[in-house]
């Protein structure tokens, strides 16, 4: 069932008079979410549980667990893609989902009574549902057939020659009905993506129930950065999100605008401002920011040989000098600091723009950063248990706003043991597939197979894939003309107890980035069609992310021509 | 008898709160509070106050004489005063409690937190001196100090305790030397 508007007291008056059970992603978003979602619950007394969940079968299992239990059942960011039907549910539980993946499941949202699924009323037009009556089969006409059959048994002959026809002519409708069908939901099911993130539709509910404060909004904020950062969503529908649906928090919580409180040096402040799209350039040394940043990678191509010249050549028509772009970006004056920023800025000219935290006399901390390095720290090691992770990024969100002086320097420590090495790791794939050409075109698309067995960690993180994979594309497709139009399928090997499986994920082309802001890609649908076109391939899609699989090494070249055949196909 | 001790007494005392849900009475062994109307002000304990304000679902009042000047005032008489000055009721109790929990309630928490700092940096000094004073008579063995806060009795009181001790044991030893 859907859920569009009056969430206060369609689900928060609801779920309030009963114990909680939160099956919780372990992604940011979803993290952020969370603690929203306690913190409100908190105030109003109410017991929650938080299950962290890495896939659908850790939600099968979970499922299983609760089966005698009534509670709700809120699930963030997962459940929303699949159809909930064929998982056995607890017959006393109703089950909220609030979910960012796109497109829903149709059963979900409407043949499944204790389902409930939210969806902000804006979105639902974007969506193209297409009608319930379209794709649901109404079970009663057929039974209305039989009786009437039984009744009249003894009619004339004409009438038999009629009831006959009626027949012949429903089945007809059922036929024409049953294919257009089919073609709405091909078309419905075609592209996965991500809507905003859930985390603002908990900021706005805890807007209704007037229980919002900063550290909230900060929460908000750094789920919101994280989608943007993990390229789940486009910057236009960052910044549009950031200026429609956060502008009256930001002006309740800057430090410019608190009333009647003077000055206050220990509270929390967030304040909104542009900021360089550089990935942590504030607590690293700027050539190393630069050196793995998209933008001025591929401007410079540091990958080649001339890659080193280039950069100098860079630098000083910016009028940067060498040393600055050595030493750590804090130990750099102030001046200087505002010249380089205003320089690259202006070099840059992207409208990036997100929220920095202020407590006390703390160094400011953005938003993004801090959404980069839980994002690392919650996705790997994978061997890590689900729940270990997610209370790891848990404790570092809360030390980011407590401002006691170990956990700053806690999240420094990630930034720079965690963080840094994993951007520089992936900007090493990348140059070497690109000076190896490790990418070779495949007849539709460009195939990566990467030889070298990367980082165990890493390699199955969702951050790491994501940015590799695009930086990959776009590199390789500034190295010639014309490579715009292919997607690119990426295909990474597992070491140590997953010996023998890929991971495999894929990037849409770069000519339709442009098309629309909501980034929609059909690898997820591709992958899904493989699987069930060739089933004998022991593939492992168990993600809440379509396009993330997993492969074994041995059916690689079947997967190959498998995936060549539907994308010739579908062209 | 510590700090926290005092705080935990000092939770019983009134302080006014406009709540911002509405309620109906509560009733409890010590008696009864309530009912709350969204807007209006109460008086409830402190202790109940703050567990409210976690909630977010009232607004603190702070008394009277947290405010800069009356603070101002009480610091430029704890300096003219030699002895020490007369306090509100369980003043630093309930200004350590109220500036952790409520400090958006408090106006310019900043400057209030250093003028309380700076009344019982003052307070500790005096203190000090008497009780030097006090240990170092020789005949009489009194003192009157009035004035005093129930926090800083039971910081004095360890102190204080610690020198009986030590004296007990220097008497023992004078006396049980053999000559």
């Amino acid at each position: 069932m859907i859920l569009k508007e009056n969430f206060r007291q369609g689900f928060y008056d609801v779920i309030k008079r009963q114990s909680v059970v939160i099956i919780v992603a372990v992604d940011t978003d979803a993290l952020c979410t969370t603690m929203i979602l306690s913190h409100l619950l908190k105030c109003d007394d109410v017991p929650y549980t938080i299950i962290a969940v890495d896939g659908w079968e850790s939600i099968e299992q979970s499922l299983l667990d609760l089966q005698d239990q009534k509670t709700s059942i809120i699930m963030i960011n997962c459940g929303a893609t699949r159809s909930l039907s064929r998982i056995q549910l607890p017959p006393a539980a109703t089950i909220y989902i609030i979910d960012s993946h796109r497109p829903f499941h149709i059963e979900n949202m409407f043949e499944n009574d204790q389902v409930n699924v939210l969806i902000d009323e804006q979105e639902l037009e974007e969506l193209r549902l297409p009608q319930p009556n379209e794709v649901i089969k109404d079970e009663s006409d057929d039974d209305t057939d039989d009786d009437e059959e039984d009744e009249e048994q003894e009619s004339s002959y004409e009438g038999r020659m009629e009831k006959i026809q009626r027949k012949a002519i429903k089945r007809e409708e059922a036929r024409l009905w049953e294919r257009r069908r089919q073609n709405l939901l091909w078309t419905y099911y075609e592209s996965t993506w991500n809507g905003a993130p859930s985390c603002v539709r908990l900021l706005e509910l805890a807007a209704e129930l007037n229980r919002t404060s900063a550290e909230m909004m900060w929460f908000a904020a750094v789920g919101l950065n994280s989608a943007f950062i993990d390229r789940l969503i486009s910057i236009e529908m960052y910044t549009s999100i950031c200026i429609d649906r956060m502008r009256p928090f930001i002006h309740k919580f800057s430090p410019r605008n608190i009333v009647n409180q003077g000055k206050q040096d220990d509270q929390l402040h967030i304040s909104f401002g542009k900021e360089l799209p550089l990935a942590l350039y504030s607590h690293w040394d700027l050539y190393s920011a630069m050196m793995i940043d998209e933008y001025f990678s591929i401007k410079t191509k540091n990958w080649t040989q001339r890659g080193d010249v280039n950069i100098r050549h860079l630098l000083a028509s910016l009028g940067i000098t060498l040393a600055e772009t050595r030493q750590k970006f804090e130990a750099l004056s102030t001046e200087q600091r505002n010249v380089v920023t205003d320089i690259l800025e202006k070099e840059i000219d992207s409208s990036f723009a997100t929220f920095f935290a202020h407590l006390g006399y703390c160094a400011k901390l953005s938003a993004a950063d801090l959404a980069r390095g839980i994002s690392v720290r919650m996705e790997m090691p994978k061997t890590k248990k689900s729940m270990d992770r997610f209370m790891c990024g848990t404790q570092l969100l809360r030390s980011s706003i407590s401002g006691a002086k170990s956990h700053r320097f806690n999240i420094q420590q990630t930034f720079e043991t965690v963080c840094q090495r994993t951007l520089l790791v992936s900007w090493k794939t990348m140059a070497a597939a690109i000076n190896q050409s490790e990418i070779i075109p495949n007849g539709p698309y460009y195939l990566f197979s990467c030889t070298r067995p990367i980082d165990e960690e890493m390699i199955e993180s969702r951050h790491f894939l994501y940015n590799t994979t695009n930086f990959m594309l776009r590199s390789f497709a500034s190295m010639k003309k014309g490579r715009t139009a292919k997607p690119l399928i990426a295909m990474f090997p597992l070491t140590a107890e997953k010996q023998g499986w890929l991971v495999v994920t894929g990037v849409m082309p770069l000519a339709t980035v442009y098309e629309d802001s909501l980034l929609k890609t059909c690898i997820g649908r591709a992958f899904e069609r493989v699987k069930k076109m060739a089933p004998k391939l022991r593939i492992t899609n168990d993600t809440f992310d379509s396009d993330v699989i997993q492969l074994k090494s041995e059916d690689r070249t079947k997967f190959i021509d498998c995936l060549q055949a539907i994308f010739e196909g579908s062209n | 008898m510590n700090a926290e001790k005092c705080e935990f007494l000092a939770a019983n005392q009134q302080i006014e709160i406009i709540p911002r849900i509405s309620e109906k009475v509560v009733h409890l062994i010590s008696g009864d509070v309530g009912p709350f109307e969204a807007g209006i002000p109460t008086k409830i304990p402190v202790w109940m106050a703050l567990m409210l304000k976690r909630k977010h679902h009232c607004h603190i009042v702070p008394p009277g004489w947290l405010a800069i000047e009356e603070l101002k005032k009480i610091l430029i008489s704890e300096s003219d005063n030699l002895g020490l000055s007369h306090l509100p009721d369980m003043f630093f109790e309930l200004s350590h409690m109220l500036v952790k929990e409520a400090s958006d309630n408090i106006f310019e928490v900043d400057q209030v937190k250093s003028l309380i700092q700076d009344i019982y940096d003052k307070r500790e000094a005096k203190l000090r001196t008497s009780a030097i004073t006090f240990l170092s008579q020789n005949e009489t063995c009194h003192a009157q100090l009035d004035g005093v806060q129930p926090i800083e009795v039971a910081s004095s009181r360890a102190t204080l305790e610690a020198c009986k001790q030590m004296a007990i044991l220097i008497r023992n030893k004078h006396q049980s030397t053999p000559i």
